[in-house]
This record gives structure tokens, C-alpha cells and sequence, in this order.
């Protein structure tokens, strides 16, 4: 009785599997990616991180990775290098954060009064600095050529456009290095001064 | 009573009055040594796409053993093999999408052997299409890949297909051997550049 359940349990499971094996070669995985931004305006020299979510509605698993175009890694300071694992059947709905951060450089000249860095203004009457480029998801997998005899790997991958904008930010001149300078001066006459007088009265 | 010394008296009024302007300055609007700034975007439209390789597809782009030279337009191995003679080399948009997509199309390099022989890659060519038949893709809408992205599939709706064909001309003298490179598909939302 036992042993007439096992071969059946072995039956199922072979026909299973060779259903498997038959279906499998017609099911190919996906990308995908959702976004909702296109352009951000980033003050200079500033930090910021923005987030893709990739999804994958297909019914095959899926590794991704993240790819900014070579604009855009100019001022990129921080991007998930690893490929991503992206389940079969995940929605748009359910889609998965990826995040990269960039740091804007300082590219507006200042005006300064001293070693072109101290007791400066900014009048912010240069033009806008744009970085255009594209955040590529590409499925990572295999990349031989199946069958032997020669002929092209494919590769897939999905994109969506994004341009940051430096924001030069105006302000008038910043003065704080002098008064810092002229207060300690103060301070460290103000204690000679003191210890003089402590000294006079000894 | 202990005499004020007017001297100490200006110090300590230079000291506590440049510590005023200090604030005054670093308070207001005036200063300029931001770090960390909220990120103000001008698009709220949330956007996605969803694209997928055909099996065939996926496996390569094979064109099998080439016997006599030279071999021209030879049919890639899976150009007529789908139903109703169709191409089986497709690329689906998911329905789980909201934007038609382009799709854009490079290869990395000419044909390449281990011994560094090369078939150019003007002699691999593609048509592409959104319907497949016995003759659809067209082999006299072929064209040549290139290095550079350069637009294929136009406008694919959701839930759409882009079905494409690939051929290979072999010259006569072309070194014996296994020729092989990569070809690369963008999606795009439809209308950007690639």
C-alpha cells in the first residue's frame, strides 16, 4: 500500500517536472522600472538621494542593476552597485525602491574680497548648470550566446530620463570671518589686559 | 566700589557686539553655506514601463554553421520559427505599464573570434516590426546595426509586441571560426531620445 503511494508521489512529481522542463524554455524574464520625477533642482553643492523602483511582471525571477549615463556620474557620489533581485510577478504597484545619491559641485563663482574664498557674495547671474542623462535598470544575467556556434548575446534594459538642475543659491557677503577674527582679538587683549592687572596688584 | 576700566569696558563691548553681528549674519537669508537641501522637483506624474525578451530571444542571436562562402543574408536561426511562420526573436510591454516604449538597438562590437578576426557588423543586419508574418519583418527594410543606439521599435503599445528578423553576410574570405558579440535593446518612454 505504502509502496503503491510512493510511485504514485514519484509519478506526480516526474510529470511535474517534466512539465516544468517543457514550459520553461518559453518564459523569459523581464525589467521594469517606475519614476516620478524627470528633473530636480539641487542647490550646488549639496547632497541629495533620489529613488527608481524597478518591478518585474513577469513569471521568471530577475537580477538588475542600476546605471546612471556618463553625465550624470560626473556628480554622482552613491549608487547601489549590486544587482538587485527582483521576484517573478512583482507589480508596479509592489515595485522595489533603488536609490542613488548625488552631491552637486560648487560651479557658480563667488565674489571674494580675500583669498578668493572668504567675505564672498554670490549674484547667481550665470547661467543654469544642467546634467541630462538617463537612470538605465538593465537585467543582469547570463550573456553567452546559447547553442555553441557562434552569433550576438542580448541584453535588456529599460530607462527613464532625468536632468538635475543646479540651483546657484544668492546671498550677500558673508562678513562672519571678520567678526570672528575681531573678537578674538578683543578676547586676547581683553586677558592680557586682565593678567597685567592681576600681576600690578601681586 | 572697584573703578570700571574703560578699556576692558570697550573689549568686552567689541567682543559681545561682533558676536551679535555673528548671529545677525548667520540667521538670516544672508548666508550662503547651505548643506543638506530638500529636493523640489517640477514633475509629479508617476511613469512606468515593463519589457521583456521572447525565450528565443534571450538565448541569443544565433546564425548557425555557415558551410559555403560567401553566405549572404543568412536568416538567424529563430527568424521563421514561431507559429504561421512568424519570427520568434520579440520583445513584449507588459500590460503592467503606462507608457507606449521605443525601443532602441546597439550592438557592442563587430562579430569577434578568439583568434581576433572580425565579420564588420554592417553585414549584420535587422528589420523590425509590430506584426510578424511569413514576410513581415521585411527583409528589404534591412538595416545595420551600429555602436550607437539608434531607434527601432516605435511607439509599441502596452501589451504590444516588437517582432524583429536578423540576417548575416559572410564574406568569401572570412577566417574560419566561432563570431560572436553583443546586441544590446533600451526601452524607452515613447518620444525620448535613446
Amino acid at each position: 500500500m505504502m509502496k503503491k503511494k510512493v510511485i504514485k508521489s514519484l509519478k506526480i512529481f516526474s510529470l511535474a517536472f517534466a512539465l516544468m522542463l517543457i514550459i520553461l524554455p518559453f518564459v523569459s524574464a523581464g525589467v521594469g522600472i517606475s519614476w516620478d520625477k524627470e528633473t530636480s533642482l539641487i542647490p550646488e553643492n549639496t547632497k541629495t538621494c533620489l529613488t527608481y523602483k524597478v518591478y518585474n511582471p513577469w513569471p521568471e525571477d530577475s537580477y538588475v542593476q542600476i546605471e546612471l549615463s556618463e553625465e550624470l556620474m560626473q556628480i554622482v557620489s552613491y549608487i547601489e552597485s549590486e544587482a538587485k533581485f527582483v521576484p517573478k510577478q512583482t507589480s508596479s504597484e509592489n515595485a522595489i525602491p533603488v536609490e542613488f545619491c548625488f552631491k552637486t559641485p560648487k560651479i557658480y563663482k563667488e565674489d571674494c574680497l580675500l583669498f578668493n574664498k572668504i567675505i564672498c557674495r554670490q549674484d547667481c547671474t550665470e547661467e543654469m548648470k544642467i546634467y541630462e542623462g538617463e537612470v538605465e535598470v538593465l537585467e543582469v544575467g547570463e550573456q553567452d550566446v546559447k547553442g555553441g556556434a557562434g552569433g550576438s548575446a542580448t541584453a535588456i534594459s529599460v530607462s527613464a530620463p532625468l536632468r538635475i538642475k543646479v540651483q546657484c543659491v544668492a546671498h550677500a557677503r558673508n562678513y562672519s570671518v571678520v567678526y570672528i577674527l575681531i573678537a578674538l582679538i578683543a578676547l586676547v587683549l581683553l586677558i592680557i589686559n586682565l593678567l597685567k592687572k592681576r600681576k600690578q596688584k601681586k | 566700589m572697584k573703578k570700571i576700566n574703560f578699556y576692558n569696558f570697550v573689549l568686552v563691548f567689541v567682543i559681545i557686539f561682533c558676536l551679535i553681528l555673528l548671529i545677525l549674519q548667520n540667521a538670516g537669508v544672508i548666508s550662503g553655506n547651505i548643506i543638506e537641501f530638500p529636493v523640489s522637483s517640477n514633475v509629479s506624474i508617476n511613469k512606468y514601463l515593463a519589457v521583456s525578451f521572447s525565450a528565443n530571444l534571450s538565448d541569443g542571436i544565433l546564425f548557425g554553421d555557415v558551410v559555403v562562402l560567401p553566405a549572404i543574408k543568412i536568416n538567424a536561426s529563430h527568424n521563421y520559427d514561431g507559429g504561421d511562420n512568424f519570427t520568434s526573436i520579440y520583445i513584449t510591454v507588459s500590460e503592467d505599464g503606462n507608457t507606449a516604449v521605443d525601443f532602441c538597438t546597439r550592438a557592442d562590437d563587430a562579430l569577434r573570434s578568439i583568434a581576433n578576426d572580425t565579420i564588420e557588423l554592417g553585414n549584420e543586419t535587422y528589420a523590425n516590426s509590430s506584426l510578424s508574418n511569413l514576410t513581415i519583418p521585411d527583409l528589404a527594410n534591412n538595416l545595420s546595426l551600429t555602436t550607437s543606439y539608434v531607434k527601432t521599435g516605435n511607439a509599441v503599445g502596452v501589451g504590444g509586441i516588437n517582432y524583429y528578423r536578423f540576417w548575416l553576410d559572410v564574406p568569401a574570405a572570412q577566417p574560419s571560426g566561432n563570431y560572436n558579440n553583443s546586441i544590446s535593446f533600451k526601452g524607452v518612454q515613447t518620444g525620448v531620445s535613446c
